[in-house]
């Protein structure tokens, strides 16, 4: 048991903060306890204050390791903003408020979501001041002091959120260097932010005092004994953090410099033995992060997001670091611009340094995440992916031809053989690719390669015991799809299953009602279940599985609803419903125009740019089908189309319409 | 290893090796259980591939019953335009069409659907089928081609003629007990509106094809057939075909090897043995 330094309480071993005296919010005694400097150095303004004829200052929202936070109304822009006021010290100190400004030049270059956004520095009314993004939420410290241990759910999402947010700060070479519950801010919708970049710093590594600096409670061993600070040790406080975020406990509970010092020498204690539910997964990352050795913590914090359970995100990884490259090629285009332009003076030595800097930045990026670093080399890798689509369709075929070859003069046991070794074969290596691969390109080819070797399999066993094609095969090849795209992250694959697995239940009705399965588009109706089961898949019980094929399975899942309908609403003789064929398609042109229109309003509700664009080109075919079988036959050909185009351009207007509402609010697909 | 990869590579594996013993056990069980036909066939019910196979060593035999031509007359009727559309099964009318589960009049005109269909070896019917075919050929073609087709179809068309479908197979077996004259299999059968009178709006049945039509040749069975395929690839007859504007009918060949085939408990036939005719 342990004594807090401020009220003399209890504190017991391994919790983080005095329950007797510490509040909610990110001013926890441990955590707070910045070195060197102490707040207090300033005084606490009154609500009404203006500062700099523009601030007004509304409410104080918490006291950092380096000044007051005040929630304010930014009176130019009409918006709310943070504004942190910094110590007289800041004034009187020329070095430290320059190192300040740096700090904040180097803080505003991170642009992440999770990353909280620092606008200015200013200096007036005799106060310097930093102004913030406000955002509306909790502090992290605050919701462990609340609730203690999160759910699983939440903790995984606040995690992945952080780590994502400190990997875009190590993108721009900016190291945290104070990272703790108390700098972690989680908004009204469960974003998350890193605040307080206040010790940041843009060097790979710092040393000596300025390493010191920050909150010792959440310092790697090195910071604590003085030794090189680098991204590493943000890396570890990041495994500090998360260790308390899913185990409600510190992993170190010293209450000295030396007491933390000391612990820190020896691995912490295994997090699942604090809580045995704990996925392995991120038992396994918090450790690594907490390694004694930084180069043998996780090199970024995307890895980590990667390595937590409910997805693994590297595509998401991948897309960061592609959108980094492109920042990176975007400014050499500009600067050259500006330079050849006379709006920019750099000598050669600050050019060389920056364009140094950026060659090591994307080398690192095309080592880790396969990201390409021109426009040229997006085209290229666009053919790559159909390079590869093609390449795999060439081997199975291959391989097809090559069994057709020997197939007759080999016995049946040793065809039966071949046949089964060669997917399970495929998907062996299929694997092995995956582990050395990042880009999916070679793993697409000998996936789709493997699937293709399964569905060989089958067709060539059925045909050897001149079996007839059963409906289930179509089920067992769908299962096998949809696997090698959960487990290699395959978009093409998913679809193929997804069509697969939807042909299956059509095909299970067709069966029911006596009809030869294969000719399923004489009966597209058991196609509308498929669709109906996948969209309720997507949106209501699996929301958050593989964001990055939510949009495939959307657009399939509206494909397979409105697609039969069409048909139906064409043919109502199509259907398997015992009523008049005309009625039939009446209905189905209702059911079509209704539910188009239904997938409009989701994709605009929930901002599914997909679900609009599909629901839009449905709606207008259904009404196109409307049109002709209303005036074909008797109206003058001329006035049909005139009507049609007419109709084409209303639809579009209304379109651009939705489009600049969107705008207004940003309409991004959710992925 | 990340786990989904994990799952990927062992689910992958599983399901490959669940699939291949569903497959196996399914064919362990028709070839183990209760033989439900045994029928000694030739040539005309089933044929050797029409043209060679290039670059396949695997061998199949095609089962044929009466309204399909064969293979070597099929061609050249074409060409000629001289064979006629099938005969059609008096049996398979609209009655019995609804009790195959077709619903006339509310479906698209041609529709199909699976059933099981009887097929009869080389008995009534078949003395039947053929003289309907003899009745309309002598009708429609100059009396030569249609004497020419007539010789082609007693010795070289199939024999087995369909005589009644439905959906219990059982039931069928129970009509046509006699498994050495009768198969029972899965089957398409079609219902189509209409024939080439124009008023002409009744409903009627064609069998499009039975499921299997393909039999596999097992390796050891191969040779005995070696003799009898063809020596073209099907290119090769093409480009023969289009330096000749008409082509000659072919002599009536009686055909040339019987074959053994059996249906398992899971209808589901196999070829037993192959024999040359006359040379045993």
């Amino acid at each position: 048991m342990a004594t807090c330094a401020r009220c003399g309480s209890d504190v017991p071993d391994g919790a983080t903060r005095c329950v007797a005296c510490s509040p909610p919010g990110p001013n926890s005694l441990l955590e707070t306890e910045t070195v060197p400097g102490s707040p207090g150095e300033s005084v606490l303004l009154d609500p009404g204050t203006v500062l700099a004829g523009r601030y007004r200052i509304l409410a104080l929202a918490g006291r950092g390791g380096e000044g007051e936070v005040y929630k304010a109304d930014d009176l130019k822009l009409g918006q709310t903003a943070a504004v942190k006021i910094l110590p007289d010290s800041f004034r009187t100190d020329e070095r430290r408020l320059a190192r300040l400004i740096g700090e904040v030049r180097i803080a505003r270059r991170v642009s992440h979501p999770n990353v909280c956004r620092v606008y200015d520095i200013v200096e007036a009314d005799g106060r310097t001041f930093l102004t913030m993004e406000w955002i509306d939420g909790e502090s992290l410290a605050s919701l462990l002091h609340r609730k203690g241990r999160l759910s699983k759910d939440t903790a995984i999402g606040i995690a992945r959120q952080m780590s994502l947010g400190l990997a875009a700060a190590h993108d721009e070479g900016v190291l945290h260097r104070d990272l703790k519950p108390g700098n972690v801010m989680i908004d009204d919708r469960g974003v998350v932010r890193i605040t307080d970049f206040g010790l940041a710093t843009t060097a790979a590594s710092v040393s000596g005092a300025l390493a010191r600096e920050g909150t010792p409670f959440y310092m790697a061993p090195e910071q604590l004994a003085g030794g090189e600070v680098t991204a590493q040790s943000d890396m570890y406080a990041l495994g500090l953090v998360l260790f308390e975020v899913f185990t409600g406990r510190h992993a170190f509970p010293g209450q000295t410099l030396e007491e933390m010092l000391e612990l820190r020498k020896s691995p912490p204690p295994d997090p699942k033995s604090l809580a045995p539910e704990l996925h392995p997964a991120v038992s396994r990352v918090i450790l690594r992060c907490l390694d004694v050795d930084p180069m043998r913590r996780p090199p970024s914090g995307r890895e980590v997001a990667a390595a937590l359970p409910g997805g693994a995100r590297l595509a998401e990884a991948m897309a960061v670091a592609q959108r980094k490259a492109d920042r990176i090629s975007a400014f050499r285009e500009e600067l050259t611009e500006l330079r050849r332009a006379g709006l920019v003076r750099l000598d050669d030595n600050e050019l060389a340094a920056v364009e140094r800097h950026h060659d090591s930045e994307l080398r690192d990026l095309i080592s880790r995440f396969d990201v390409d670093v021109t426009e040229r080399g997006k085209q290229l890798a666009l053919g790559m992916r159909v390079v590869s689509l093609l390449g795999a369709v060439a081997l199975a075929a291959s391989a097809f031809f090559f069994f057709n070859q020997i197939w007759g003069v080999i016995s049946i046991p040793l065809q039966i053989g071949i046949l089964t070794i060669a997917p399970i074969a495929a998907l062996v290596a299929t694997d092995a690719i995956a582990k050395r691969e990042r880009g999916g390109y070679f793993t697409s080819i000998a996936a789709l390669f493997a699937f293709a070797c399964l569905v060989l399999d089958q067709i060539l066993l059925g045909a050897t015991f001149n079996q007839t094609q059963p409906v289930w095969e179509l089920l067992a090849w769908g299962a096998f799809a949809m696997v090698l795209a959960e487990g290699y992250r395959l978009p093409l694959l998913r679809v193929v299953g997804l069509v697969l697995l939807a042909t299956f239940v059509n095909a299970l009705v067709a069966v029911r009602a006596a009809v030869y399965w294969p000719n399923f588009l004489e009966h597209p109706e058991g196609l509308i279940p498929a669709g109906v089961l996948l969209l309720a898949l997507r949106l209501f019980v699996a929301r958050r599985m593989r964001p990055g094929f939510a949009v495939i399975d959307r657009v399939l899942g509206l494909i397979f609803l409105l697609f039969p309908m069409l048909l139906l609403a064409i043919t109502g003789s199509m259907s398997y419903l015992p009523f008049d064929p005309d009625h039939i398609s009446v209905g189905y042109q209702i059911l079509g125009f209704g539910v188009s229109a239904g997938a409009i309003a989701l994709g605009v509700a929930r901002r599914f740019r997909d679900s609009v664009y599909c629901g839009a080109l449905f709606f207008v075919v259904f009404l196109y089908v409307k049109f002709a079988q209303w005036w074909w036959d008797w109206m003058p050909k001329y006035l049909f189309f005139l009507i049609v185009a007419a109709t084409a351009m209303a639809v579009l207007w209304a379109l651009k319409r939705l489009r600049t509402v969107l705008r207004a609010g940003p309409l991004e697909a959710e992925s | 290893m990340r786990p989904k990869s994990v799952m990927a590579l062992f689910g992958g594996c599983a399901l490959i090796v669940i699939v291949n013993v569903a497959i196996l056990s399914a064919a362990a069980r028709n070839l183990r259980g209760n033989r439900l036909a045994e029928l000694t066939l030739t040539e005309r019910e089933l044929a050797v591939p029409e043209f060679r196979e290039a670059e396949s060593s695997g061998l199949f035999l095609k089962l044929k019953f009466a309204s399909d031509p064969p293979p070597a007359v099929r061609r050249i009727a074409w060409r000629n335009r001289a064979e006629l559309p099938p005969v059609d099964y008096a049996w398979l009318d609209r009655g019995k069409l609804e009790a195959l589960g077709f619903r006339l009049g509310t479906e698209p005109g041609v529709i199909q659907r699976t059933a099981f269909v009887a097929l009869e070896l080389d008995g009534d019917s078949w003395t039947r089928w053929l003289a309907a075919r003899e009745d309309r050929l002598r009708k429609r073609l100059p009396s030569t081609e249609a004497e020419a087709l007539l010789a082609l179809d007693r010795t070289m068309r199939s024999r087995l003629v369909p005589v009644d479908a439905g959906r219990d197979a059982e039931a069928l077996r129970r009509r046509f007990p006699d498994r050495a004259r009768y198969l029972i299999v899965p089957a398409l059968v079609r219902a189509l509106q209409g024939g080439a009178d124009a008023d002409d709006l009744s409903w009627r049945g064609q069998i499009a094809g039975v499921l299997v039509s393909d039999l596999h040749v097992p390796r050891e069975l191969a040779p005995a057939l070696n003799s009898f395929l063809p020596q073209e690839t099907e290119v090769e007859v093409l480009k023969r075909d289009q330096r000749e504007r008409q082509l000659s009918w072919p002599i009536p060949t009686p055909p040339r090897y019987r074959a053994v085939v059996a249906f398992g408990s899971r209808n589901e036939p196999w070829l037993v043995g192959v024999s040359e005719i006359g040379g045993e």
